[in-house]
């Protein structure tokens, strides 16, 4: 089980979730995927594709300027 | 002089004013006229008027110079007043353009950064502005509305993707969830799901039908593996190519050995032509042949039958090759032979018992007569060794007579518990003088043994006549080698016949030589009586018919392994108790002890065994009251006052039995003795509620010790 980062700064949504679906279908249940975005949108997007694919959302920590980080376990 | 029109100049409009359009002219700065106030045309041009008006110039004085100017100061405080309005008003202009400019940037920079949810006030007293940031508010929502279309889109994208690469990876149970007002979305849902659904039923069809295919071909496989008959497919030249373990096994051959050869390979050439009748004439007409006999020769060159079937095969309707199943039907085949063997020997055992005895009554009385005729001549007298001779012959008689009996199984035995291990042991003294000095003689003895029950006098027979057979067959030495051995015999052992013993705990006893062995054609006869390869002195050709006999009757079985020029075992299984032995006894009679005084009531039909039997008693001091059957002996039983000792009958009497007449004596004189006599099988005795034969019966024929010393031991016995 491991952390993976998947890095969508400077990327405008919805483009974070759709790289956050591909990332997806290399993980394994259990794995951690821990996905950085500076979008405005971005904590509400992936929260709403947590909640659609039944992922669990473990923390969202908002960082420098408008970066969030959020890490989901699959 | 030029008379100056001011309204004319002024291109003046007020036509209400009293000097508008009038020749008699008065300068406006006349009282009167509404010039000084008129705010038409400007203060400087009109100024410029006057200056150069000469009625102005004639008309002006001081106090006009002063009104003028001081109507030129009201009109310059006027307008200052009027451009400081202007300013103030232009600055708020400015102001509130500038704030209502910048929120507008502000709310275009949020947007343009993908943040649509922005709003503004869309108040301002300036209506460009007002205009402007509605505007934006509009543009706003519009790109919300959109960017909230393109959300929708990609999450649902994402989660299409999602459940395609799950159901792509084996999770039939993935669907697409949520809902969403976008029809496209919801359709593309609707279609994604019931995609899935027909490809989860198309696999799961899939799955169960590869399931069902694979169990089938496991099952299949199992039945081609586990088969004990052999399968075999061959191309259509004959060659093998592909054979189940079976086969295999049964050709002595491994699959890479199997795989180059054909069929006709392994067939012995007497079968080709009826293997190609049957390929031409069955299998290619109608797809399949009968089940035919036919044989296959082993890798080792070993020839066995088996019984065959041959399928065609075919591939898009034109012959592929062949395949077959094959059984291997040589245990079936010996089965058979054994069968029919014992059938003959039962039959052949029937015919010879009903011989004997019929001739067990003439041997009685041609041995009784002698011994009777013997003791009225003196040993000197010339008849004496006549009748001595024919006394031998009728001995000699009664003894192939016994053979016979022991062969059909039809001799009284005196059953005992035996441990075969004491009784070989004991006989072994005897044994080696048999065997000769040439003849190596060993035992092998299982010490935990199991007890047989029989009679051992006659196992004692059946040794020593296999022994005598083993030496004859080692003329110039040999080696022979009698073992025991518990063994618990399986059904498979017995597999077949109902002819074969009970599968359970059995004795073993083999004999085994290195003689000439017997030839396989001539096994299957070895135990008829009167079959024999001795010389005609050597042998009587009883020999093993009297072993088979014993055996059989002992409840027990016998089988030859013969190998010619290599030697001969035989083995004897003989049905195992749980009882301990009985010591081994030897019952030797006092010849001494033979007379008596007695009364015997003597019942038998056959005269010349009645007066036999009478006449030896009476020689020996018994009373003799005779009676031909039951009728007789009665009367004699109510008529005779005193004591009678003991009843002396025959079983088979034509009008009643010796059973019958000896409950009928026994009740009117309880203590009496009963002991019958007869030529019959044992198991026509026991049918007649004899529980003991050994000790109420006599057997047919008896020789004269025999009769006396019978005779006293049932007296003698409580």
């Amino acid at each position: 089980m491991g952390v993976e980062v998947l890095d969508t700064t400077g990327l405008k949504c919805p483009q974070p979730v759709l790289k956050l679906a591909v990332k997806a279908t290399e993980m394994k249940p259990g794995d951690i995927l821990e996905i950085l975005g500076d979008c405005p949108t971005f904590e509400k997007d992936v929260r709403v594709w947590c909640q659609r694919l039944k992922k669990i959302l473990l923390f969202v920590k908002t960082e420098a300027g408008e970066q969030k980080r959020i890490q989901i376990q699959f | 002089m030029t008379k100056p029109f001011c309204w004319k100049r002024m291109d003046c409009k007020e036509i209400s004013c009293p000097v508008f359009g009038t020749e008699n002219l008065k300068c406006w700065t006349i009282t009167g006229t509404r010039c000084r106030g008129c705010t038409q045309g400007s203060l400087s041009e009109k100024i410029i008027i006057c200056i150069e008006c000469d009625h102005f110039k004639e008309s002006v004085d001081r106090s006009s110079f002063e009104e003028a100017l001081r109507i030129i100061n009201d009109q310059f405080i006027h307008y200052r007043k009027m451009v400081q309005k202007r300013d103030e008003e232009l600055e708020n202009f400015c102001g509130q353009q500038s704030r209502g400019v910048s929120e507008v940037l502000e709310a275009l920079k949020k947007i343009a950064s993908g943040d649509p949810a922005v709003r503004i006030s869309e108040d301002s007293p300036i209506e460009t502005i007002a205009a402007l940031k509605q505007m934006v508010n509009t543009t706003a929502e519009n790109i919300a509305e959109i960017v909230d279309f393109s959300h929708e889109f990609a999450m649902s994208l994402a989660e299409h993707f999602d459940v395609l690469h799950r159901v792509m990876e084996g999770d039939l149970n993935a669907r697409v969830g949520g809902g969403s007002g976008i029809e496209l979305l919801s359709s593309l849902k609707e279609l994604t799901n019931s995609a899935i659904d027909s490809i989860s039923k198309e696999i799961s069809t899939r799955i169960r039908v590869e399931e069902a295919i694979r169990q089938s071909e496991l099952k299949y496989r199992q039945l081609y593996e586990g088969s004990r008959d052999g399968y075999a497919a061959t191309d259509l030249s004959g060659k093998i190519v592909e054979s189940n373990s079976s086969f295999r096994e049964m050709l002595g051959y491994d699959a890479s050995e199997l795989s180059g050869l054909n069929y006709l390979d392994l067939t012995p050439e007497t079968w080709h032509s009826l293997e190609k009748e049957i390929l031409q004439n069955q299998v290619l007409k109608r797809g399949y042949s009968e089940i035919y006999e036919k044989e296959y020769r082993k890798k080792d060159g070993t020839v066995f039958p088996v019984e065959i079937r041959t399928y065609l095969l075919e591939e898009n309707g034109k012959p592929r090759g062949t395949w077959s199943f094959i059984r291997d039907v040589s245990e079936r085949k010996r089965l058979e032979a054994e069968f029919f063997q014992a059938q003959k020997m039962e039959a052949i055992g029937r015919l010879t018992g009903g011989i004997a005895h019929d001739f067990n009554n003439l041997l009685t009385a041609i041995i009784g007569r002698s011994d009777l005729l013997l003791m009225k001549y003196d040993e000197k007298d010339s008849f004496y060794s006549e009748i001595e001779e024919i006394k031998k012959a009728g001995q000699r008689a009664a003894s192939l007579t016994r053979q016979l009996l022991a062969f059909s199984r039809k001799q009284i035995f005196q059953m005992k518990i035996v441990n075969l291990n004491f009784l070989i042991s004991d006989m072994e003294k005897m044994l080696k003088p048999i065997v000769g000095e040439d003849i190596e003689l060993l035992t092998l003895l299982d010490p935990d043994l199991g007890r047989i029950e029989a009679d051992p006098v006659k196992i004692e027979q059946v040794i020593m006549n296999l022994l005598v057979n083993s030496r004859d067959a080692m003329p110039r030495g040999g080696k022979i080698s009698i073992k025991t051995k518990n063994l618990f015999l399986e059904d498979s052992f017995f597999r077949g016949h109902d002819i074969r013993p009970r599968p359970g705990a059995y004795v073993m006893v083999s004999i085994s030589d290195t003689g000439t062995g017997i030839p396989p054609e001539t096994l299957p006869y070895i135990f008829e009586p009167f079959f024999t390869t001795k010389e005609k002195e050597k042998g009587t050709g009883l020999g093993l018919s009297t072993v088979y006999g014993i055996v059989r009757q002992s409840g027990g079985h016998i089988f030859p392994f013969s190998i010619p020029g290599k030697g001969t075992t035989f083995r004897i299984y003989l049905p195992r108790i749980n009882s301990a032995a009985e010591d081994h006894q030897q019952y030797k009679t006092d010849p001494a002890g033979l007379r008596g005084s007695e009364t015997i009531l003597l019942v038998e039909d056959d005269l010349m065994v009645r007066n036999l039997s009478r006449n030896i008693l009476e020689k020996y001091g018994y009373r003799v009251l005779e009676a031909s059957g039951e009728s007789q002996a009665q009367a004699i039983c109510s008529d005779f006052k005193e004591t009678i000792h003991m009843l002396l009958t025959d079983i088979v009497l034509p009008e009643s039995n010796g059973i019958e007449i000896a409950g009928k004596v026994k009740s009117a004189r309880p203590s009496i003795k009963i002991l019958f006599m007869s030529g019959y099988a044992p198991e026509s005795v026991l049918r007649f509620g004899i529980h003991d034969p050994a000790r109420e019966l006599i057997e047919k024929p008896f020789s004269l010790e025999g009769l006396l010393r019978k005779v006293r031991e049932r007296l003698d016995t409580p």
